[in-house]
């Protein structure tokens, strides 16, 4: 009898256990497909596209990471269409307590207003986040944001909800913003990306900077420029670092354990394409780094990766991260979105049957690379490739959309693969989100982003878990329209522990 | 011996064994035709495949034999069979709902020029007479002209296996068909589209067994964007035709007409006006002309407004399909036991205001629904406007058929209500309104499985139809006796996929399927 009331008392703690900490406003981030990852009435709700995220380990409480994801936002309720969206509250979740767009700042005496394109890099040893998104003004370029972390829970800065033009104003030019790469009107560049130089402040040349990386073309130039700044935004001129191609794009920046940079772009003429890496020393923003001639990664061969799918859209976006190893040595991993094979119909351009994400390696600094390989070899589209190393445990992430439970290879489902420390093998593929997902959403007229999705992984410390978060687009959570509820599109989120 | 007759005893019984598993899987719905898919209802070979979007389906019941339909059904085809984007298909040897024959259209010359097809095919069955006809949009060169052509096959001509052999027409199709004739010949300033076609199936009085056409023109001088529906009457032996007669009288944007025969020979028209400068509202039209005997054209009354509609479908998104709907009102009549006629008219509308969510989009029906009214007095009033269903998500490509031999009006539809998280992979339902009534009984699932619609074709052609085009074709017809009338619904469908390079992609494919009531 006794052991009966025992067991009944432990079978009742054990369901508070439970169910308590799970109260009717937490957003579980691990759930089956993610969670939405903004504050949007579901009234008329338009589409979000995810972009990027990154985080702050434990920085809310144990096991509170405070997590800022960005991408695009069509509803004009925000300051602009780059959108923001800050989770923040002492609850462990994926909740999200503010969002905004990016605020419109003055370059020599004219607004410049975001339009689209947004990034974010965290910096753990600063306590701060930086974001960057495309500006459109008198003068166009790349806009670079710096928020402090104090700023970001400050209530009155940063308050809850979602932020007029006036409170994204207050949130995010505590530091007053710069503009990059100014060219003429609108930024004429393509993909940009922004990262940070994660050591702490005393450990060397570089420290703490920041770096921007663009293609530029306009009827006078086109080339890969880089730009570094100080923490604070202090900003030197941009330099050349691609090798006078044709045309170059997709260009990509990371910092390596040592404060080196690195960048991959495109870059190819009529007859090629190749994937290429550059290696710059630090110089002490705002110095320009000292870069090397860029090296061919891959030789970029067919059809682009972009599937026949009405929604599966991605582009030739190559990234990379980087893994520090005894020795001071480091390898790189860089993925790639590949067309696996092309189909030519009868006077038309060669098109992409299926789409696949390549990894390949180098363990030179970037000399030379290893054969690339698939990351999943299932049959359908794998695309959208994004990847991470934890800086702490070693582990990289790769996170990718496949269509390979859909025989239409038409809806998506997150997967991810991890090689873990020590090695360049790639583990099994991960379903990360359960439901395939259509991505068909609210606005037809609209297509999503989903040129790539948005990665992050930290850890603590050796030994003790890390978590690995991904931004993607989901239609998942419905909208209402006219009374009728329908799938809406949303910048979504999911964490995964590793 | 002994052992000889135990075998033999044993055979018989297997062979009724047999018989009457096979009869009772029938009865079960194992037929092709009811497949979760239905069946695909053209020869393509599957490497390299290319798009075929239905268009409409007709039948003779127990033609092809005991138990045996002879099946004629059209579609968009981007094969080119014959140089054009149009071709039939024949089942006549198994009624599994496959084609055992297929083919573009024979070209048809006349003292104006030589018309090849352009498109748009549309067939009738003409029991009365024992045949089909097809009218499609035509083309001929020098000088430039467009018209309606309309091609008789009779039932002796698609059964005749060396005239009109199984498989692909590859040395022309002439051999299925016994004449042809092409009307409403304009120049392209009068650009002709969307015909459709009906037969009188009375054997006696005046009109019997003429056939009827209507097309939409566009009219040049308004950049196009005027339309009027023309209505033309020719012989059914030999096609010799009317000219052609406007019916749509003032209304300037008049569409997608779809003509019908009443079962005393009267004919009518339905038709959208629609106003693209304000486009605030769609008008169903319809139209009722007395016959008078081929050649000779009909005399038509003024049309009548049947309903407006203030939230227009037309080229508006299907809520999240991503498939664009038409407002394409179609009907059919029924004869009651007292000897007045039924009119029942079905069309997509907008259950709610269009959703128009920024300046780029064209706009979106959160809620399409299938509705249907009624007249009893030859199309002068009409019931209230009624959904044909009340299940969730979006109803859509909505078509009607009345089975004469038993007073069923069949409506077959598109809808999305079983896809609750995406609402966007359709499946294809049946709907009945029983004799005797005027309302809609529960609809029934005619394709368990379901697709994503909006793929791309692997292999883009010119003026491809997109998604599952822009309707479904339905067909009714039986002998009368319960169980034994078909409802054949062709369809647009991605299941059966082509190869591509050796990449298995989906492919748009005309489908069957049927019910057996």
């Amino acid at each position: 009898m006794k052991s009966l009331t025992t067991f009944a008392l432990v079978m009742v703690a054990h369901m508070l256990l439970l169910t308590a900490p799970i109260s009717a406003a937490t957003v579980l981030c691990s759930s089956p497909n993610g969670a939405r990852f903004n504050l949007e009435p579901r009234a008329n709700a338009l589409p979000q596209g995810s972009g990027a995220v990154d985080l702050l380990p434990n920085r809310l409480g144990a096991g509170d990471d405070l997590i800022v994801e960005v991408g695009n936002d069509s509803h004009p309720r925000l300051a602009s269409g780059d959108g923001y969206y800050v989770h923040r509250s002492s609850t462990a979740d994926c909740s999200v307590q503010f969002e905004g767009g990016l605020p419109n700042f003055t370059f020599q005496g004219n607004e410049v207003e975001g339009f689209g394109g947004t990034t974010v890099a965290a910096d753990p040893a600063r306590d701060a986040f930086f974001v960057a998104d495309a500006r459109l003004g008198q003068t166009g370029g790349v806009g670079l944001f710096r928020a402090s972390v104090s700023t970001l829970l400050d209530t009155k800065a940063c308050p809850n909800g979602t932020h007029t033009a006036a409170k994204s104003t207050s949130c995010w030019t505590v530091t007053p913003p710069v503009l990059l790469f100014p060219v003429p009107g609108a930024f004429s560049g393509g993909v940009f990306s922004i990262a940070v130089d994660e050591r702490p402040t005393s450990a060397g040349t570089g420290a703490g900077d920041v770096y921007a990386v663009t293609e530029i073309a306009d009827n006078t130039v086109n080339n890969v420029s880089l730009a570094a700044c100080t923490n604070t935004l202090n900003c030197g001129p941009a330099i050349v670092i691609s090798a006078k191609e044709a045309f170059q794009s997709s260009s990509y920046v990371r910092v390596r354990p040592d404060g080196v940079i690195t960048v991959n772009y495109v870059g190819g003429n009529a007859s090629s394409l190749d994937i290429k890496f550059v290696t710059c020393a630090p110089a002490g923003a705002p110095n320009p780094p000292v870069c090397t001639a860029p090296t061919v990664v891959q030789k970029v061969t067919g059809a682009d990766p972009n599937p026949l799918d009405i929604n599966l859209q991605p582009f030739l976006l190559p990234k990379h991260a980087i893994r520090a190893e005894a020795g001071g040595k480091f390898t790189t991993f860089l993925v790639y979105d590949n067309c696996q094979n092309t189909f030519a119909p009868p006077g038309s351009n060669a098109e992409c049957l299926n789409a696949e994400v390549l990894l390949t390696t180098s363990t030179d600094n970037g000399k030379t690379w290893s054969t690339p390989i698939s990351v999943d070899t299932a049959a359908g589209n794998h695309l959208a490739s994004n990847i991470t190393t934890d800086p702490v445990t070693g582990f990289t992430q790769i996170a990718y959309y496949s269509s390979e439970g859909d025989p239409f290879q038409h809806a998506v489902q997150v997967f991810r693969n991890q090689i873990n420390p020590g090695s360049t093998a790639l583990g099994t593929p991960q379903m990360v989100t359960q439901t395939l997902d259509p991505l068909d959403g609210t606005e037809t007229t609209l297509i999503p982003n989903i040129s790539f999705l948005g990665v992050a992984a930290r850890g603590t410390s050796p030994g003790v878990t890390s978590r690995l978060y991904i931004s993607f687009t989901s239609s998942t959570v419905a909208g209402a329209y006219e009374g009728f509820s329908a799938p809406d599109l949303n910048n979504s989120i999911t964490q995964v522990s590793f | 011996m002994k052992t000889h007759g135990h075998v033999a005893r044993l055979t018989i019984l297997l062979f009724l064994f047999t018989l009457h598993a096979s009869a009772s899987a029938k009865a079960a719905g194992s037929s092709p035709c009811t497949a979760p898919n239905g069946s695909i209802f053209n020869l393509e070979p599957r490497p390299n495949a290319v798009t075929q979007a239905a268009l409409s389906v007709a039948f003779l019941p127990n033609r092809a034999g005991a138990g045996l339909d002879l099946v004629v059904a059209t579609a968009t085809d981007q094969r080119g069979l014959s140089d054009s984007p149009e071709a039939f298909y024949v089942q006549r040897s198994t009624e599994n709902c496959a084609a055992d024959l297929e083919g573009g259209f024979p070209s048809i010359s006349n003292a104006m020029g030589l018309f090849m097809p352009l498109g748009t095919p549309i067939v009738v069955a003409d029991p009365a007479h024992d045949g089909f006809f097809i009218a499609d949009l035509r083309f001929a060169s020098s000088p430039d002209l467009n018209g309606v052509g309309i091609i008789k096959a009779t039932s002796a001509s698609l059964l005749n296996a060396t005239n009109c052999p199984k498989g692909t027409q590859t040395a022309g199709s002439a051999g299925c068909f016994t004449t042809g004739s092409v009307s409403n010949i304009t120049s392209l300033n009068d650009f002709l589209v969307d015909p459709n076609l009906a037969v009188d199936q009375r054997t006696s009085g005046t009109g019997a067994g003429d056939v009827y056409t209507v097309v939409t023109e566009t009219l040049a001088p308004h950049d196009f964007g005027d339309t009027s529906i023309f209505l033309t009457a020719c012989t059914n032996a030999d096609l010799n035709c009317s000219n052609s007669t406007l019916i749509s009288a003032e209304d300037a944007e008049a569409k997608f007409a779809w003509v019908q025969v009443r079962p005393d020979g009267v004919i009518t028209v339905s038709y959208v006006n629609f106003n693209s400068l304000v486009p605030t509202s769609e008008e169903v039209k319809f139209v009722t002309c007395t016959p008078n005997g081929a050649p000779n054209p009909p005399t038509c009354s003024a049309p009548v407004l049947v309903t407006t509609e203030t939230a227009p479908v037309f080229n508006k998104f299907i809520g999240q399909t991503r498939l664009v709907d038409l407002t394409m009102p179609k009907h059919a009549h029924r004869l009651e036991s007292n000897g007045t006629v039924t009119t029942f008219l079905t069309y997509d509308r907008c259950e709610v205001k269009l959703l128009k969510l920024s300046k780029a989009d064209n706009g979106t029906c959160p809620k399409t629904d299938v509705v249907v009214t009624s007249s009893t007095d030859g199309g002068q009033t009409w019931s209230p406007i009624a959904k044909v269903t009340n299940s969730p998500f979006q109803q859509f490509f909505s078509a009607i058929a009345t089975d004469s031999s038993t007073g069923t009006v069949n409506i077959a539809y598109y809808s999305t209500e079983n896809d609750a998280t995406f609402q966007t992979r359709p499946q294809v339902f049946l709907a009945q309104i029983a004799p005797g009534t005027t309302s809609v009984g529960t609809p029934s699932l005619q394709t368990s499985a379901s697709i994503y619609p909006n793929t791309i074709a692997a292999i883009p052609t010119q003026l491809e139809p997109v998604g599952l085009g822009d309707r479904i074709g339905l067909a009714a017809a039986g002998t009368g006796t319960a169980g034994q009338s078909h409802a054949y619904v062709g369809f647009t469908w991605n299941s059966v996929f082509g190869t591509y390079g050796g990449v298995s992609l989906p492919d748009m494919n005309n489908h069957l399927t049927f019910l057996q009531y």
